[in-house]
């Protein structure tokens, strides 16, 4: 066999070598080339997933940041009602106290032809003398006659006044003085407010 | 970076393993060393019983007393100044190294008083005159940066790339060998893209070796250094036009013999055209890559990521093409004034489909923007494409298109071009004036 041309053991061995490291050589650039690209494609991932996820955190706190909001006016403007209903409240026991003191007052008579005067019992002299001048003042006003009947019917405690009623009772008005009073109260609120509170510097037109 | 030991990127150089064996089997008087006090006594015997070992036999030292020994090696370049005990230490890094899992260990010795570590007094090798101890610490640096999951101190990133970019420059092939290899190992690492981009020298080096070297393995590396430079989009945009990159690797695509340069340019093509399409697009259709990429595609490949990047760039150029060609799309490179050899102007398929539209068109908006970019416009190439188009426009425009041209006064303009001082305006007005006067078009 001739052995010229083929390679004795220790050549083998080398050349075995050189191919086992040209091998390895091609695989581990091969190897970097991958691993390169893996870490770029890793890295666009993590930057989509952080904004993804920053983006859905933005939201989330705006929408808080909202609630927050909403839940202060709310409040604020719950505040502001109580203190207005306040104001108005302490306005309104004002008010009361000066038709109280309004109703303590001396009283007023007043006529109608006809009448029945209902009036307090400790008022009745005063009644009857305010009546005979009231009939003769009427007598000149309208030329008629009128004829007053009395009855002592109102409580004692109101405020005094008349209720004159005619036709046994099927017309009525009312005269006394709580009933005028509270017609006054709610006729001169506006200008009661003026005089005890000063003008309302949020408004800007007046009749 | 996540693996749980770091795969240290490969590297080839018998010129420097010849060194090293050469290095390894001097002797190193390191008693000398602790007699003027450089050395503890505790390293000394460090060093002698490694010296004692095989090869083989070191790892189990490495696995126990690993950090001393690292930590050993550093303090030991950093002190030192002779050149052989230098080479020596060097060395015995790299045999070191050998075993991935020692890499860590080195990473780990950054310390509040050397905060460089371990890559300070490595750095400090490279500006010694002596070849083995600057392509020795290069190849350290090399398998430590590209595994390092911490950042290199930003301080010493331009002693490196000096050192680098003065081996690419130079004559020596092995020199230039280990260099490109080094920066193809710390492109890997985002950190240095900019940085290589910005030391204009490197690239120029790997170009001009690309044009001149015709051996597969240092084009591998080259074009290995330009594809990772390409994923910083910085680059994919400006890479072509200052290096004119996508006709370079053309040619040396057309001349490929092995597999993986082919590859690696396939992979570079992918970049440009998917990070920075518009400014790359041009020059992939002035260099015809597309029918280079057809071509290639009736060969048979073994690599997968090769033929999905293959099938990758012929749909996407052809697309582009398809896109390219529309009429709108001539429309609004006329209004923007830049004027590019893009395929529309080309394509004669274009101007028999468009020919008449673009003299009709909102009375005529399309050819009076052309006549005024001939009147108003000072570059050549723009001079060149407006010339060309005009004779186009004649020869597709129908009957009234020489018509439209004297009107515009177009005509006197590209007489007086046929005397312009640029080659291929006088070409272009020279050969649209002839279409213009002539009978038969």
């Amino acid at each position: 066999m001739s052995r010229s041309g083929a390679l004795d053991d220790n050549e083998i061995q080398t050349e075995m070598n050189k191919m086992v490291a040209f091998i390895s050589q091609e695989a581990r650039e091969k190897a970097r080339e991958i691993q390169v690209k893996a870490d770029e494609e890793f890295a666009i991932e993590k930057a989509k997933i952080v904004r993804q996820e920053s983006l859905a955190i933005d939201a989330l706190y705006e929408k808080k940041r909202k609630q927050a909001e909403v839940g202060w006016k709310i409040s604020q403007s719950t505040a502001l009602n109580a203190s207005r209903l306040k104001v108005l409240q302490a306005r309104n026991e004002h008010l009361e106290n000066i038709f109280e003191e309004a109703n303590k007052q001396v009283l007023l008579l007043l006529l109608a032809p006809e009448v029945t005067l209902s009036h307090r019992p400790k008022d009745s002299d005063l009644v009857k003398k305010a009546a005979s001048a009231a009939q003769k003042r009427y007598k000149d006003m309208s030329g008629r006659e009128s004829k007053v009947s009395f009855e002592s019917s109102l409580a004692d405690d109101s405020a005094g006044g008349v209720v004159g009623s005619t036709m046994a009772g099927r017309i009525k008005v009312d005269n006394t003085l709580g009933e005028r009073l509270q017609i006054l109260e709610e006729k001169m609120l506006p200008e009661l407010r003026f005089d005890l509170f000063g003008a309302n510097p949020n408004r800007k037109f007046f009749t | 970076m996540t693996s749980a030991v770091a795969i240290p990127p490969p590297f080839y150089s018998p010129y420097l393993d010849d060194q090293c064996n050469k290095i390894n089997s001097r002797q190193v008087p390191w008693e000398g060393y602790q007699r003027a006090k450089l050395l503890s006594g505790d390293e000394l015997t460090l060093l002698k019983s490694l010296s004692k070992l095989p090869q083989s036999q070191r790892s189990t030292v490495f696995a126990t007393q690993g950090p001393q020994y690292a930590k050993l090696y550093i303090d030991l370049l950093r002190k030192l100044q002779r050149v052989d005990t230098v080479q020596a230490v060097l060395c015995a890094i790299n045999d070191m190294l050998a075993d991935p899992s020692t890499i860590p260990l080195f990473h780990a010795l950054s310390t509040p008083e050397n905060p460089d570590d371990p890559y300070g007094p490595i750095v400090k090798c490279l500006s010694m005159e002596e070849e083995f101890a600057v392509l020795g610490s290069l190849r350290l640096l090399a398998v430590l940066i590209a595994t390092d999951p911490k950042p290199f101190p930003s301080s010493l990133v331009p002693t490196v790339l000096a050192s680098l970019q003065g081996l690419l420059n130079g004559t020596r092939q092995p020199l230039w060998e280990v260099a490109s290899q080094v920066l193809g190992a710390i492109l890997g690492r985002k950190q240095f893209r900019v940085p290589v981009w910005e030391e204009e020298q490197c690239i120029s080096g790997l170009v001009k070796a690309l044009k001149t070297n015709p051996n597969p393995q240092a084009q591998y590396w080259a074009i290995s250094c330009l594809w990772l430079l390409t994923f910083e989009p910085l680059v994919a945009e400006n890479i072509d036009k200052k290096y004119d990159i996508v006709a370079v690797l053309t040619n040396v695509a057309k001349a490929a013999v092995k597999e993986k340069v082919t590859r690696v340019i396939l992979s570079t093509y992918n970049n440009l055209l998917t990070i920075a399409p518009r400014q790359n697009l041009p020059a992939f259709f002035t260099a015809k890559v597309l029918p280079l990429v057809t071509a290639l595609s009736s060969r048979n490949w073994s690599d997968d990521d090769l033929r999905e990047d293959l099938n990758f760039l012929k749909t996407e150029l052809h697309n582009r093409l398809e896109g390219l060609t529309t009429y709108d799309e001539y429309i609004s490179e006329l209004e923007s004034g830049h004027l590019v050899w893009s395929p529309t102007h080309e394509s004669e398929n274009f101007w028999k489909e468009n020919g008449m539209r673009v003299g009709q068109e909102e009375n005529g908006k399309a050819i009076k923007l052309l006549v005024d970019l001939l009147k108003t416009s000072k570059s050549p190439l723009v001079l060149s494409i407006a010339a060309h188009d005009i004779g186009q426009f004649i020869k597709y425009g129908g009957d009234k298109a020489k018509q439209t041209i004297s009107n515009l006064n177009g005509k006197t303009r590209l007489i007086e071009l046929m005397a312009h001082e640029n080659p291929d305006v006088r070409y272009h007005a020279l050969m649209s004036t002839q279409r213009l006067m002539s009978q038969h078009v």
